[in-house]
């Protein structure tokens, strides 16, 4: 008897194990952004996702039927500031995750949020309530990439936009999201309407006219906004779109494939991003010269290093095929990205790894003007190998740089997955960022005008962001310019999700890049599909946003 | 080069030290001392004997206690290193009746008293553990040898109905600094701003020291009696002290007075201190048995505002995260590190960890490192995501206080059982042991 009592309790012990909500754990469901994006915060009404361990049953469970209940399998959500007590209404629960409604009557600022799992309760994460914070659902669910927009063609045939369906300028799509605002009742299905609030909706920086911004009748907590594509948007792959509301708040950044037809969206051939579509494996190499002017407390100083970046993974491909590094926004256009992380150290953009997985090709020796410079493999997930630098406040280190005009001589070690090979590069000329001495503080709520000379025949890129070091919060923009331009604005729309500077460089890490790109040339390696070699030039100053 | 990012303030400095004698609290600790390896004997019969003068090769002047098992022969040496060689000259240790021992005046010491005090304020800051073998300057333990238990079993905190709160022997640990400080030797900058505070835990005062190289401007006298830790607001405009005999006090850093002393509940021990990123908020705890609580400060209105109530003996030091919101709070004597919701002011979760003191989060408060004086000592790398343990840094001593290097690529940690310090690069693991003269003090960054 007594050991039959003892099994019953260790069996009940396993099962209702301590639910955990990770720190910093919770963000709208749509866009993932974090708690130090200005659109982290989490609108009431919205759904939001909430990450830990035992948080609910191991299989995923969603309600069947309206209205929802404050408990769905055994598994409660609250939200309370310390006197004001509510429940969520969970939409899906799972042991790792729980999509739940923020009540439309939640209070302001911050709050705590804590799950419940059969009567006993997690800890308490904060998170800030807002009225209206928009998150974009995306294909790829990161936040980031190929939005959730419809192509409407008849009430019947809306197919989602994808590489191969891309939307025409002119033609109505319907984008999905959630935290346009609270509602009257959130646990019943929503009544059809628009919702009070202002709302602009950009197609590669274009104003697009809507027609709808409310409820999604068939679920709580989604929205859906229906707009026209600009007639003179521009023509991408991935042409950014992003929606301010109340003229202020701006949501996370998706894209949308546009084609002046409606057929497939086409890269050329040299584009690495043709190779992406395709899937398969992939090598890029990218020497790289950096000029960075960085302010000391007492004096700027003058950075310069020399780097081979190395990327070399295998990609599934297809039609909502996406990654930072070569689906780029038009040229023209800018896009932006924000989410948790240092990236100034860690580069660990949304979808930036490979999307099956790291291939192995070990380090490699870079030799250029009499000099070589050799860095040891490691994938963060993008490599910068660091070949020499020269700083003029050091002179007792020397100058180990070697990336001038000229041929560059790449050697890759190899590894498990790429045997060694070789590869030749021809540096291009740098830029001039002619007014990088004018900028030293930017200001979010002003479009931001990059001037330069040089960089004739290259492509060339403005980069530019912070990180909020103590919330562990990156954003940044991505400029792509015009061919032959010598000057690109990026939007005050660009700017509206990257972390305000803490006026320490203990606490923000501010910067702006320019940055020129030569003509793609290719490699072969065994081991490799394809490779792409992309000669690089960087200039870059550290400056506050605030 | 980057080491010259770090510096110690160490208690020990003579010219620096306190004025007034405190035997009492040596001799307390002797008897503590005594009364922790006799517990490792269990009930058994043991032998106590203690010497005190030069080391037997002619070194500093030294105090040891031997404690002897009667039926295995095995024995604990307690040993205080580094007393000045006038407290040899002036006094003696001396058995009593009852069988301890304590340190008296051998002639009067009137004449020497401050030049003694200002040494011995240095061993007492050394005596910050519940036990251990104290070593002499640069040694250091070896992991192999028998070492006092310092947490012990995880005990609920107890409620006050249980009898009389049962005080501790303090400083607990070495009684804590705030601001930032530099010295020659570390090529200031004459233009810039240095400013440091070091709590005189004796003396009832804090220690001004400004300038480049730093001198000392300033001794503030503290009313509530054996202040432990400080705290700076971010603007450097006020100093938050607490005392463990129930004050916190408010100094204005501008005319180096004090404002306002809370005098706390008879029940609340104030002890660890912690400012929010932000200054607007200050937890301090209450290191004791019952009823402990992490009391939540008011700067601004320099008012007591909360209090969050800890479900174990003795939280010791507490830590926000690099945002705030989230607050750590060790708990050594149960062995554990609770987690504060800060919005709330609730208990959130907790990670067991041996013996833990003292934490440095990593800039982006992703990662806490605290130091953990369980076998074998190391400093636990805990993930604040996941409240998990995710990676260990072994040392060989007794790691206190810890300090992470801007960049987060570095720590520095300060051994309880020596006078070593620990460097130690994250990213390689190699740990330098860098031995000093003085022991204990406090780690304190250099812009």
């Amino acid at each position: 008897m007594r050991r039959t009592v003892l099994f019953l309790l260790i069996v009940q012990g396993a099962s209702f194990a301590q639910p955990f909500i990770f720190n910093r754990g919770i963000s709208n469901s749509a866009s993932s952004l974090p708690f130090g994006i200005p659109a982290g915060t989490i609108a009431q009404g919205s759904i939001f996702s909430i990450y830990g361990r035992s948080l609910g049953p191991a299989t995923g469970v969603q309600p069947s039927a309206f209205p929802l209940n404050a408990t769905l399998s055994g598994v409660s959500v609250s939200v309370t500031d310390g006197i004001t007590h509510l429940n969520a209404y969970p939409v899906y629960v799972s042991t790792s995750q729980v999509n739940a409604i923020m009540p439309s009557n939640s209070p302001l600022g911050s709050v705590s949020v804590r799950v419940t799992v059969n009567g006993i309760t997690s800890n308490s994460v904060p998170v800030r309530i807002g009225p209206a914070s928009l998150g974009l659902f995306t294909a790829l669910g990161t936040g980031a990439g190929p939005g959730i927009i419809f192509n409407y063609i008849s009430a019947a045939k809306q197919p989602l936009n994808s590489l191969t369906t891309p939307a025409k300028p002119g033609q109505v799509v319907t984008m999905w999201g959630t935290g346009l605002g609270p509602v009257t009742a959130d646990n019943i299905a929503p009544t059809a309407g628009n919702l009070p609030i202002g709302i602009e909706v950009f197609v590669g920086g274009k104003p697009a006219a809507t027609s709808y911004h409310g409820r999604s009748p068939c679920c709580a907590g989604d929205d859906q906004i229906v707009f026209q594509v600009p007639v003179d948007a521009p023509a991408g792959c991935w042409v950014p779109v992003n929606v301010r509301l109340a003229g202020t708040a701006v949501s996370n950044t998706v894209t949308l494939a546009v084609t002046s037809d409606g057929s497939s969206c086409v890269t050329s051939a040299s584009n690495p991003a043709k190779a992406f579509i395709q899937g398969g494996k992939i090598g890029l190499l990218a020497p790289l010269r950096a000029d960075i002017n960085q302010s000391a407390p007492n004096s700027p100083l003058d950075l310069r290093t020399d780097y081979l970046v190395a990327r070399f993974g295998q990609e599934k491909g297809g039609q909502l095929a996406f990654n930072p590094l070569v689906s780029l926004p038009p040229a023209g256009t800018c896009t932006a990205y924000s989410g948790p992380g240092d990236w100034f150290i860690s580069a660990n953009l949304p979808n930036l790894a490979p999307s099956v997985k790291v291939l192995d090709a070990g380090g490699g020796t870079v030799t250029a003007g009499g000099k070589s410079g050799t860095y040891l493999a490691a994938y963060s997930p993008l490599l910068l190998g660091y070949l020499g630098s020269s700083n003029p406040a050091n002179t007792q280190a020397g100058d180990t740089t070697l990336l001038g005009p000229g041929s560059v001589k790449i050697q890759i070690a190899g590894g498990a997955d790429v045997p060694a090979f070789q590869a030749t590069a021809t540096m291009i000329s740098p830029l001039t960022w002619t007014n990088q001495s004018q900028i030293s503080t930017v200001n979010r709520a002003d479009d931001l005008q990059l001037t330069w000379t040089g960089g004739s025949g290259q492509t060339i890129a403005a980069v530019g962001g912070n990180v909020d070091v103590i919330t562990n919060s990156s954003g940044i923009f991505v400029c792509v310019a015009s061919p032959g331009a010598t000057s690109i604005t990026v939007p005050a729309l660009m700017l509206a999700n990257v972390p305000e500077g803490r006026g320490s460089p203990q606490y923000s890490k501010g910067a702006i890049f320019l940055v020129g790109a030569g003509v793609t040339g290719t490699f072969s390696a065994s081991g490799l599909d394809q490779g792409f070699l992309v000669p690089m030039y960087l200039t870059g100053k550290a400056v506050a946003f605030q | 080069m980057k080491h010259a990012l770090w510096m110690l303030i160490v208690a020990g400095s003579a010219a620096l030290q306190a004025q007034n004698p405190n035997l009492n609290f040596l001799n307390n600790e002797i008897a503590q001392q005594i009364a922790n390896m006799e517990a490792l004997f269990g009930n058994g019969p043991t032998v106590v004997t203690g010497n005190m003068g030069p080391m037997p090769n002619g070194g500093e002047c030294t105090i040891q206690i031997k404690v002897t098992d009667k039926n295995t022969g095995l024995s604990y040496t307690y040993t205080v290193p580094t007393v000045s060689d006038k407290l040899c000259k002036d006094y003696v240790l001396q058995q009593e009746s009852d069988g301890s021992f304590k340190v008296v005046p051998k002639n009067d010491p009137a004449q020497s008293l401050q030049q003694d005090l200002s040494n011995l304020q240095q061993l007492l800051n050394f005596l910050n553990g519940l036990g251990g073998n104290l070593r002499t300057p640069g040694q250091t333990a070896g992991p192999q040898e028998p070492r006092v238990q310092r947490g012990i079993k995880p005990q609920q905190a107890r409620d006050s109905t249980a009898g009389f709160p049962e005080v501790l022997q303090l400083p607990f640990a070495p009684p804590l600094a705030a601001g930032v400080a530099v010295t020659s030797s570390n090529g200031c900058d004459p233009g810039q701003t240095y400013l440091y505070f070091r709590v005189n835990h004796f003396d009832n005062s804090v220690t001004r020291y400004d300038g480049c190289p730093m001198q000392i401007t300033a001794t503030i006298p503290i009313v509530a009696p054996n202040p432990l830790q400080a705290a700076l607001t971010p603007d450097n405009s006020t100093l938050i002290v607490t005392s463990y005999n129930q004050g916190i006090t408010f100094i204005n850093t501008t005319t180096n007075q004090v404002t306002k002393t809370i005098t706390t509940d008879p029940s609340v021990f104030p002890a660890g201190i912690a400012m929010r990123f932000d200054g607007a908020i200050a937890y301090v705890v209450s290191l004791i048995d019952q009823n402990p609580v992490v009391l939540v400060l008011d700067v601004q209105k320099q008012q007591v505002v909360g209090s969050i109530a800890i479900p174990v003996i003795y939280p010791h030091s507490v830590y926000f995260s690099p945002d705030g919101t989230i607050a750590l709070v060790t708990c050594p004597f149960a062995n554990y590190v609770y987690m504060i919701d800060v919005l709330t002011s609730t208990v959130s979760s907790a990670v067991p960890i041996l013996d833990p003191r003292d934490i440095a989060f990593n800039p982006t408060g992703t990662l806490a490192y605290i130091t953990s004086g369980g076998y074998p000592d190391s400093i636990k790398v805990v993930d604040t995501a996941t409240l998990t343990i995710v990676d260990s840094y072994p040392v060989n001593g007794y790691p206190g206080l810890i300090l992470i290097s801007r960049d987060g690529r570095d720590l520095m940690v300060l051994d309880l059982d020596s006078t070593n310090k620990f460097f130690i690069d994250l990213a390689t693991r190699n740990t330098v042991t860098i031995s000093t003269d003085v022991a204990g003090g406090a780690i304190v960054s250099v812009p």
